[in-house]
């Protein structure tokens, strides 16, 4: 055993559960602005975790397994055929459990919310990030699997093309 | 108002709707049959409850019998102790002045210095037990992810430098941790109610497996004569690419899995099948013939025999 080598235990891995309380909501809500779908926002963001939870022994060791489950949301939530498909399958589950759907947003909240899922995928999962999650340039990148200058690049003509659609100065 | 400002408000009322909704997922991220283990633990413990209140009932003293006298609205007089006769006496040097005390008033040990007086609680000065049972000294893993496991005293806390382990009522504790490569020195204290501290400590040792330090395969060993079917492969599985610019795009899966079983690889837009060789080792390349631009998606290899999966993300990207 090479006794002057010896290193301390360097951390613990958060907990499943931790974990899962302290963001469910969060991407419940990114769900929600990506899908804009009340019924299916929520199992969007279950599926995501449940994938989550399979790979629990792998994600609990990243710095930011959000990022990882938020990805998942964002990828799920893009496009429209599996956006109504996931809405058909939610409707189902919501009748057969007899459970209340996501609540109805504002006008004005929906719409803003409606002209960032109509901008292209990619604009619209970085604009969302950037306002609903505050999230900086860097980890917006890192969500979505590309470098920060492609990411600032997304975000520069979202915003642009956002206050065009909502006729408000950028 | 510009888009920064729209943009809040539509977040604060899209926070605010979420907040209110009534979430119904249930489960943390977990599949039914995660639950089966849970509720079966839950019917363990209201058995437990039920068994108790059965005790309890049976030991209980039996109802006492109503109350007649004195009878409703009788002025009770005040109440004043028997003496005994043999507490009675006449000495008044045993008499002392007795003072009330106030609160944060130091109370000293009545008997000899750092003793307990009579009738009092001797304090706990003695630190808690703390044995570690898993792992033993100089265990070797495989992998960095270990579960630590022992016993304390029951109320005792354990904690690892600033994590803190999980303690049952009995005393029985367990933390993972997250060992570097080489040797770990896991130190662990236990703390009782009274602050008395116990330290233990385990030095266990991480060799990173070759497939985790390289991506290279090497060829099998032409001598294969001590592997036999019976053999247990664990099953590991890898991604070569990660992503691909050719279309249809592809990717290789390859790692181990129990000679001559099935490994299959799934997902969205593609998958395939693959049985282990007589040395457990498999590969498969697998198209995504529908897959999106630029979108990475999940793709799992799993273990028929054994139920294993792991998954790796996937991108197109022309």
């Amino acid at each position: 055993m090479r006794q002057m080598e010896e290193t301390q235990v360097v951390s613990r891995p958060e907990r499943f559960d931790d974990f899962y309380r302290r963001e469910f909501r969060l991407v419940v809500g990114l769900a929600y602005v990506l899908s804009g779908s009340r019924n299916s926002a929520e199992d969007l963001a279950q599926e995501a975790f449940m994938a989550a939870h399979r790979e629990w022994d792998k994600l609990q060791t990243y710095d930011n397994p959000g990022a990882w489950v938020r990805r998942v949301v964002a990828n799920k939530s893009v496009s429209s055929f599996r956006r109504s498909a996931t809405e058909m399958k939610a409707l189902a589950k919501l009748a057969a459990r007899r459970i209340e759907p996501l609540n109805e947003m504002e006008p004005d909240d929906a719409e803003f919310w409606g002209h960032v899922r109509d901008l292209p995928r990619r604009q619209s999962q970085a604009i969302a990030l950037f306002y609903l999650e505050d999230r900086p340039v860097e980890e917006i990148a890192r969500i979505l699997g590309c470098t920060t200058s492609t990411a600032k690049v997304h975000l520069h003509k979202g915003r642009a093309n956002l206050a065009t659609r909502l006729g408000v100065e950028a | 108002m510009n888009l920064d400002e729209r943009a809040r408000q539509a977040t604060a009322g899209l926070r605010a709707t979420v907040a209110a909704s009534p979430l119904s997922s249930p489960i943390p991220g977990m599949a039914r049959w995660e639950w089966v283990p849970r509720a079966l633990a839950a019917v363990g413990t209201a058995a437990a409850i039920v068994v108790v209140a059965i005790l309890t009932i049976q030991v209980a003293p039996p109802t006492p019998a109503p109350i007649t006298q004195p009878p409703d609205g009788t002025v009770i007089p005040e109440f004043v102790p028997p003496v005994e006769d043999s507490l009675l006496t006449t000495d008044t040097t045993e008499l002392s002045t007795v003072t009330s005390l106030s609160e944060g008033d130091p109370i000293a040990p009545s008997g000899p210095e750092g003793t307990a007086g009579p009738g009092e609680v001797p304090a706990d000065t003695e630190a808690p037990s703390l044995v570690i049972l898993s792992p033993v000294n100089g265990q070797v893993f495989e992998t960095d992810v270990v579960r630590f496991s022992g016993t304390t005293e029951p109320g005792a806390a354990v904690r690892a430098g600033r994590y803190e382990a999980d303690v049952a009522p009995d005393g029985t504790w367990s933390i993972v941790l997250i060992l570097s490569p080489g040797s770990n020195r896991a130190v662990f204290t236990a703390t009782d109610e009274a602050g008395n501290e116990t330290t233990a400590q385990v030095v266990v040792d991480y060799k990173r497996s070759v497939a985790d330090t390289t991506t290279t395969t090497t060829k099998p060993k032409e001598d294969t004569t001590t592997t036999t079917k019976a053999d247990f492969v664990e099953f590991s599985a890898n991604q070569v690419y990660g992503t691909c610019p050719s279309s249809p795009p592809f990717d290789v899966f390859w790692g181990t899995a129990q000679p001559g079983s099935k490994v299959i690889v799934t997902s969205d837009y593609g998958g395939g099948s693959v049985f282990a060789n007589a040395e457990g080792g498999w590969e498969l390349r697998v198209e995504f013939p529908e897959a999106p631009a630029d979108v990475f998606f999940l793709v799992t290899a799993k273990s028929v025999a054994t139920g294993r999966a792991k998954s790796f993300e996937f991108a197109y990207k022309p």
